[in-house]
């Protein structure tokens, strides 16, 4: 992504090259008001950084899918059985 | 006693719950801290085996040493606890298993060492974004992957899964980002930048 558009193009104020450092912590929230309101302007206007956000967005979210809710229910009612058992 | 010495394995200590009901028995611990977070242990059991059926025996398996140790937890980061827990207990039963293994090469029991690895083909053309991220993450080196088991699949913060690991916050942004370049380069190798865009 770093070339000739990272080194012109400021959406935002703030560089393409700028914003590659910055985009999984603008994901993660973990940056300041500030800075997040300058990627987010950004992303608003460039669409490579756009894709590059949508793409990282995506990775998250596939990482964070919930698991299977039968799965969950069988081992919830198996740690039941645990904690049913009676204490010495 | 720092969040990270609490997940290592030592000699168990009792500690004052900080939170919740001011006096618990070790069943109503297990119950307010770990029940909770099955979804999160069962996700990322899923990370860290082949299978489904073995993830769900794993966090079985995690869930039984959490209830049998539930007594020396300390009350700090309950989730972050849980997830050493599912990691030691898949690291104890990879190393029960591997001469199995070795020895067998007929068995069912693989334990996360593919014994049907498709063809290059076959990866290619089954490849869906969901599945390439989720054999990028088991790819990852170890260190890369308990970062983003930590933030992606646990959902601690930066700042949290920094005093779980004893590292520097600046060292769980380096590994985690790298960890995702590397997972979004896995991608595009196969093709895919983007559900919608692929």
């Amino acid at each position: 992504m770093k070339g000739l558009l990272g080194r012109f193009r400021r959406p935002g104020g703030i560089s393409c090259a700028r914003v590659q450092d910055l985009v999984q912590g603008y994901l993660d929230g973990e940056l300041s008001a500030p800075d997040r309101a300058r990627l987010t302007q950004h992303l608003d206007r460039c669409q490579p950084c756009g894709i590059e956000a949508a793409t990282y967005r995506e990775i998250k979210a596939s990482l964070a899918a919930p698991a299977e809710p039968e799965a969950v229910d069988r081992l919830t009612r198996y740690a039941a059985t645990l904690s049913s058992e009676p204490s010495d | 006693m720092t969040a990270a010495a609490a997940l290592a394995d030592r000699p168990p200590r009792v500690v004052a719950v900080e939170d919740g009901p001011s006096v618990l028995t070790g069943q109503d611990r297990f119950t307010h801290y770990v029940v909770p977070e099955i979804g999160v242990m069962l996700r990322v059991a899923r990370s860290i085996t082949a299978h489904g059926a073995e993830a769900e025996d794993l966090v079985q398996d995690s869930l039984l040493r959490a209830f049998k140790s539930i007594d020396s937890f300390d009350g700090k980061h309950p989730r972050a606890w849980l997830l050493t827990i599912v990691r030691n207990t898949h690291i104890n039963r990879n190393r029960r298993r591997r001469p199995t293994l070795l020895d067998d090469p007929d068995s069912t029991d693989t334990a996360g060492l593919a014994d049907h690895a498709p063809s290059g083909e076959e990866q290619y053309l089954d490849a869906t974004f969901d599945s390439v991220v989720e054999d990028a993450l088991r790819n990852l080196s170890d260190d890369a992957r308990r970062v983003v088991e930590l933030v992606d699949l646990a959902d601690l913060s930066y700042a949290e899964a920094a005093e779980v690991l004893d590292v520097p916050v600046g060292t769980v942004m380096s590994r985690l980002h790298r960890a995702r370049r590397r997972i979004r380069d896995d991608l595009a190798t196969h093709g895919i930048t983007s559900r919608n865009l692929s």
